[in-house]
């Protein structure tokens, strides 16, 4: 309801600031204020418009999404992950399961080959993907090729550490996810960052250029 | 780690559950933002004086050249403005303290704490008290004026703070019975300035459309005083303005007319007064316009008698020139009293001038033989002298009483053969003549030089169209008292906004009069689209003169 009357009622401002000015930027101060008017209107109207097909979008392309502010949890979480898995194909102790199993099979040639060609593509490709600031710019941030990297991995590894290379595929389009949804999060509340604060100058700007005007104009002091 | 069930997805989140209080990055941007903004603002609105901001950060544009010369003192028409917002806390008192560095600082601070606290209790009482709140609310609204800066403007135009309406209105006000004015609204409502640097513009006609076109508003605003008019009449008459040599003509006196709603000259606008159904020109001559335009009318200087053989532009251009007999009437109707004597004529104007010329006759015709006969010796100049005289009192028998009958009443045919204008119009074909001794009296024909009573008429600018598109009613009057002035209705035909549906040839294509010379094609494509500027101020004027704003004021109150 407020967001609908804020909405109206300021599109309502357009005709009379129009009027109230008689379309002159008029004195520094009056310019000020309607360059900040102007801001306001284009960052709100930005807003309302990518209120409207953003969250569709996120509907669309998003089926599974995060609580925006537990992305960097669900981030470092992935990280832990991953890094516990390269803890454990490390050769020095190589398990596959982190709980001791004493029944466990010795490690074979099959495993060694397994753990090395994980550790190398956690090394070069997964862990540097989950600790980068943006993603997008790297070539696990594409689903085609992600795919692609870990149907390779997973050609070239036991067939037990395929739930391990599976969860850690896992981590990384969940990471994928995130970065689209951090991406359409940006740009559905980023505009706030200019939209409310300079809202608010403009507000105490208006109310300056109120005073002034009575009393450089009207008050009969 | 695919996830499905809720538990899962709750599986994720579980060792961060208190990550609402924390706050999202973009959440605690926007905040702080939030916050520089309104205390820099703040700061900013309050401090700007102090900071060293000037005046000139609120100065809407330049000042118009009328102006000029005050561009680096505001004070001048904002005098005891201002903008500085701090003043108006109530702790700017304490803040005054604090500036005064000849005190110690620990006084200032006890005085300045003082004075903050002391006005910090002003405030805070007048808020808790209903009556005085309000009493201070009505006062701040009360004092919302524009005052001040018309205060400023009446400094140097003096006599400019009534609208009236029409100049002559105030003029001519011993023929009214009433004096109607109108309180104006703030010079600013109509003189823009700081609009530009060129000089200010006249105001347009949608400033004064504005309140002309609300009948509520206009009623409201007008004041009627009544006016105990000397010349006040219940029919129109022609008046000297100041006994002088101007004749106006003035309307009949009216009382409590009721403003009409004016959308423009076109719309709205009322008749003239001299369209008023009673109206007539009470010049107290008898001109037959019509005869003057019949065929058996001998030709003047080789052409038919004209409009403009009589009525001639004057020098500026405004108007025509006043009728003279010797300018415009003597070639055809001379005072010739001799029909055997071209050129001695009586003298046109004052009666007492023509007695005295008939009391002088002798020496009249000795001078006329002087100079029209050659070789005239004393004799004979006393023998046609003698002929004259026994010539004359053959035809006019009975001495100076016949004579004066005969040139104030009577006249005398054409004398058959004569073809140089040797008349004897008696004074009474054209002229109001009253018996009287030693001489009749002929009435003051008070022609007028002015119709038009809230404005003035450019008759230089209407060269382009013929005089009979506008008085065409002239060719069948036959009497004085016919106003042959155009209909309001008739000039609005051309004074309008262009009426670009009937423009046939390029819209683009401005109408342009050729001035001097009469232009029927562009007449008629003026009568066509209008497009001819009407503003109000073309013929009206706003201001109450200078020397009429005691008595306007004096009837205002």
């Amino acid at each position: 309801m407020w967001l609908k009357a804020h909405v109206w009622l300021t599109i309502l401002t357009i005709p009379l600031v129009i009027m109230h000015s008689g379309v002159a930027m008029g004195s520094p101060h009056t310019s000020l204020i309607m360059w900040l008017y102007f801001i306001v209107m284009g960052t709100g109207f930005f807003g309302i418009a990518m209120q409207q097909f953003i969250p569709s979008l996120l509907k669309e392309r998003l089926p599974r999404e995060v609580v925006f502010e537990q992305i960097p949890h669900i981030r470092k979480r992935a990280i832990d992950s991953a890094e516990t898995l390269l803890k454990d194909c490390s050769p020095a102790e190589a398990k596959p399961d982190a709980k001791p199993d004493p029944k466990a099979v010795p490690p074979t040639a099959e495993d060694a080959e397994s753990c090395e060609a994980i550790c190398e593509f956690l090394k070069s490709d997964a862990l540097p993907y989950l600790r980068m600031g943006r993603g997008d710019k790297h070539r696990l941030g594409s689903q085609r090729a992600g795919d692609e990297a870990f149907r390779l991995l997973k050609l070239g590894v036991a067939l037990k550490w395929l739930p391990r290379v599976e969860e850690l595929q896992a981590c990384c389009d969940e990471r994928r996810r995130t970065d689209l949804q951090a991406k359409l999060q940006h740009w559905l509340h980023g505009w706030l960052l200019i939209h409310v604060p300079i809202s608010l100058l403009l507000i105490i700007l208006t109310l300056w250029h109120a005073v002034v005007a009575v009393r450089l104009f009207v008050v009969n002091p | 780690m695919p996830e499905n069930t809720q538990k899962q997805i709750a599986q994720k989140y579980k060792d961060n559950l208190t990550y609402y209080k924390a706050g999202h990055y973009l959440r605690r941007w926007r905040k702080w933002l939030s916050i520089l903004a309104v205390v820099g603002g703040l700061v900013w609105a309050f401090g700007f004086k102090h900071f060293g901001g000037s005046n000139e950060f609120f100065n809407t544009g330049p000042i118009s050249a009328n102006h000029a010369r005050f561009t680096a003192d505001c004070a001048v028409c904002h005098e005891g403005a201002v903008t500085d917002v701090f003043s108006m806390l109530p702790v700017d008192h304490a803040r005054r303290v604090m500036m005064d560095k000849t005190t110690p600082i620990t006084e200032r601070l006890k005085a300045a704490g003082e004075k903050a606290m002391k006005g910090l209790s002003e405030v805070k009482s007048t808020v808790q008290d209903r009556e005085k709140l309000a009493s201070a609310a009505h006062a701040a609204l009360a004092s919302l004026n524009l005052s001040n800066i018309d205060n400023a403007c009446l400094k140097c135009h003096d006599g400019m703070a009534l609208h009236q309406p029409g100049i002559k209105a105030l003029t001519f006000r011993e023929t009214g019975k009433e004096l109607s004015w109108v309180a104006s609204s703030a010079c600013s409502t109509c003189h823009k300035e700081h609009v530009g640097a060129q000089k200010m513009a006249l105001p347009k006609s949608n400033v004064c459309i504005d309140c002309h076109s609300d009948a509520t508003r206009m009623a409201d605003s007008l004041k009627r005083s009544a006016y105990d008019g000397k010349l006040a009449a219940a029919h129109s008459h022609n008046v000297r303005v100041d006994g002088g040599d101007l004749v106006q003509w003035i309307p009949a006196a009216t009382t409590g007319v009721k403003p009409a709603v004016i959308r423009g000259f076109e719309e709205g606008h009322p008749t003239f007064l001299y369209e008023a159904k009673d109206a007539k020109d009470n010049a107290a001559i008898k001109f037959n316009h019509a005869r003057h335009f019949a065929s058996d009318i001998p030709a003047v200087n080789g052409k038919k008698l004209d409009c403009v053989d009589c009525h001639k532009p004057d020098g500026d251009g405004i108007g025509v020139q006043r009728i003279k007999y010797e300018q415009h009437c003597q070639q055809c109707h001379s005072l010739g009293i001799d029909p055997k004597l071209p050129g001695f004529y009586l003298p046109h104007g004052s009666p007492t001038h023509i007695r005295d010329f008939l009391n002088a006759l002798n020496d009249r015709w000795s001078q006329w033989a002087k100079e029209n006969v050659k070789g005239l010796d004393a004799t004979a100049l006393n023998a046609f002298v003698q002929q004259r005289g026994t010539e004359i009192l053959a035809r006019w028998p009975g001495g100076m009483d016949g004579a004066v009958q005969k040139i104030f009443f009577e006249g005398e045919p054409k004398a058959t053969g004569n073809d140089k204008g040797q008349t004897l119009p008696a004074c009474a074909k054209c002229h109001e003549v009253k018996g009287g001794k030693p001489s009749p009296d002929i009435v003051d024909p008070k022609i007028p030089d002015q119709w038009l009573t809230r404005g003035p008429f450019k008759h230089g600018s209407h060269t382009h169209i013929t005089c009979a598109e506008c008085h065409g009613a002239a060719k069948d009057s036959k009497e004085t008292s016919d106003i042959l002035l155009p209909a309001q209705k008739s000039c609005a035909e051309c004074h309008r906004p262009r009426d670009y549906r009937m423009v046939d040839t390029d819209p683009l294509l401005k109408i342009a009069p050729t001035f001097g010379k009469a232009n029927a094609k562009i007449a008629r494509q003026q009568r066509k689209e209008g497009g001819v500027f009407a503003d109000c101020l073309d013929c009206h004027k706003y201001h109450v003169p200078a020397a009429e704003m005691e008595m306007a004021k004096s009837l205002a109150k």
